[in-house]
């Protein structure tokens, strides 16, 4: 009996990987149960579910920002090189 | 019923198409000669497959699609790369044995959104330098799942790993940003 309890609750390695799950896919009834379980008792990992849901909305928020920031164009330069690359494959000596 | 085929005029494929290529690798590449061989490459790849073009799609589609794969190799080789090299600073175990955190791993609070646009300027830029510290292949995986909205079926299928090996990615890759912004004291 007492090993089954141990078995059932998850330790903190366990839930955050859980929470992760979580974050993008279904869990199962048993793992939503387990974890729910494991917040009663835990602070820290409550708190871990809070900042890793807000951490994905600031990746994708810092990745939309970076790609809108920065997009150099290639110069007429690099284009006739790419071009002379084309060419040089298309019509070989 | 008769459908135009797309035709396509490699003579012209730099002027029209090396501006959104270009686009489209920078989105997902951060070194400028690494974004130049990938768009090269796929010129070139494009004209080995040239009679493999049905004309289903437009000439751009076609590019990009290319385009795509190399990147995809590009992650991949990237990856195996860091996989090793990473190994040991990244496997920093935040778990005692028994699976609870260790003392100096335990999330703290910390500010994670910042209304004032100076701080949260300062916050991005640490989010950002803590974000490229991730090894190569958590990387990949961050860039595809956030940047490009895949769902973890494709990025399994893309970079060659099992749905197992992606959560454990993913969790791994979590855990560090995570603790990386509460050391950096925001």
């Amino acid at each position: 009996m007492k090993k089954w309890i141990r078995n059932a609750v998850f330790n903190c390695r366990e839930a955050t990987y859980i929470i992760e799950k979580k974050l993008e896919d279904s869990i199962g009834f048993r793992e939503r149960l387990q974890l729910q379980i494991h917040f009663i008792r835990c602070e820290p990992c409550r708190l871990y579910r809070q900042q890793s849901g807000a951490l994905d909305k600031l990746v994708t928020r810092v990745m939309d920002e970076t790609r809108t920031a920065h997009a150099p164009e290639p110069d007429q330069k690099t284009i006739a090189r790419l071009q002379y690359e084309i060419d040089r494959h298309l019509n070989p000596q | 019923m008769n459908v135009k085929a797309t035709k396509l005029s490699p003579e012209n494929w730099a002027a029209e198409h090396a501006v959104y290529l270009y686009a489209f690798a920078r989105k997902r590449v951060d070194e400028d000669d690494v974004i130049f061989d990938l768009v090269q490459d796929t010129f070139l790849a494009a004209l080995e497959g040239i009679t493999a073009f049905k004309g289903q799609s437009s000439e751009r589609t076609w590019l990009t699609g290319i385009l795509k794969n190399k990147v995809m190799d590009y992650y991949r080789r990237k990856a195996s790369i860091h996989f090793q090299s990473a190994a040991g600073d990244a496997q920093a175990d935040f778990f005692e044995e028994d699976g609870h955190w260790k003392k100096e791993y335990v999330p703290k609070r910390f500010k994670l959104d910042e209304q004032d646009p100076l701080e949260r300027k300062e916050f991005n830029n640490i989010l950002k330098a803590c974000m490229t510290k991730l090894p190569g292949l958590w990387h990949a995986v961050f860039t595809m799942k956030f940047l490009d909205d895949e769902q973890s079926a494709i990025i399994c299928r893309e970079l060659r790993i099992t749905p197992a090996n992606y959560w454990v990615i993913l969790h791994r890759a979590k855990l560090n940003l995570r603790n990386c912004l509460q050391l950096n004291g925001i």
